[in-house]
């Protein structure tokens, strides 16, 4: 990856908020998202810009990871816009979830409005050295 | 929105459920307003907000996951500048991506300020992945209050 690269803003792809039931008032967005798998784990991180780190939820719901983001207030009350390139809003995403994921062991963190799931893949599956033994006689 | 980089061993993501990372779609809750890979080539990063007070100018930018070291912003003749580095990749060793959408590389960004501003006593806060810079006015263009005298007679 070249540094200095021009690199283009997120994309904040809306939501359509008319069915569920949760997601009716407000601006909602897809959270922009990085899937990565190692023998041990694979690990999900969104970007959501504005998201305190407690007021991210994860929760799973019939084998699917449901993931919310709240913003709090965007602008202060007295501020005026004068020139604006996003909205601020909310966020949610679904990712279905694999069998081999150990359901009990997802841990989730915040920072800096990037939400980081570390989902443990379950014992039977990850990668393991099978000691070679010396063959008697 | 879904580039989905297979760059892992061949074979490793067959032991997997393949239907693990698809996107839950069509979701019965969700729709996307634009379809996949309508995404813009050209766009400027961070995107901003520009607000103002009555003392103060607000800019607004949203730069998630970012080390401070690697941010450095700069006011300069009228004109802010935003430059800075978002590192998103792993360096895996021995794993590997299912799907990377989350941007990174180098970015500068030179706003022209629509207000007369005192650079020296700007300020920056970082909170959440948003940056926001407090940039106060001149007294020169502060909004004065015009006295209404009345008139006699």
């Amino acid at each position: 990856m070249s540094v200095r690269r021009e690199i283009g803003a997120p994309d904040k792809t809306l939501v359509d908020t008319d069915i569920h039931q949760e997601l009716r008032s407000g601006n909602w967005f897809v959270p922009a998202t990085d899937v990565y798998e190692t023998p041990e784990n694979i690990v999900l991180i969104m970007d959501m810009p504005g998201v305190c780190f407690d007021c991210a939820q994860v929760n799973i719901i019939d084998d699917e990871l449901v993931v919310t983001g709240h913003v709090g207030h965007g602008e202060d009350q007295d501020d005026y816009v004068l020139y604006r390139e996003y909205d601020v809003g909310h966020y949610h995403r679904h990712f279905g979830l694999p069998a081999t994921i150990d359901r009990n062991g997802i841990e989730a963190s915040m920072a800096d409005g990037v939400l980081t799931v570390v989902m443990p893949k379950i014992e039977e599956i990850r990668p393991r050295r099978i000691p070679v033994k010396m063959a008697s006689g | 929105m879904t580039n989905i980089q297979r760059q892992g061993p061949q074979g490793w993501s067959g032991a997997w459920d393949q239907r693990a990372w698809r996107e839950v779609e069509p979701a019965p809750q969700i729709k996307r307003s634009t379809s996949p890979g309508s995404r813009r080539e050209t766009r400027v990063f961070p995107s901003i907000i520009i607000s103002a007070a009555t003392d103060r100018l607000i800019v607004r930018a949203e730069v998630p996951g970012m080390n401070l070291d690697q941010l450095e912003i700069s006011v300069s003749g009228g004109i802010l500048t935003i430059q800075g580095i978002r590192q998103t990749g792993e360096d895996l060793v021995g794993g590997w991506y299912h799907r990377r959408e989350r941007e990174s590389g180098g970015f500068s960004r030179a706003v022209q300020l629509p207000a007369d501003v005192d650079g020296e006593q700007a300020e920056a806060s970082y909170e959440a992945g948003v940056l926001t810079v407090t940039l106060p006015l001149r007294e020169a263009v502060r909004p004065k209050q015009v006295p209404i005298r009345v008139a006699q007679g």
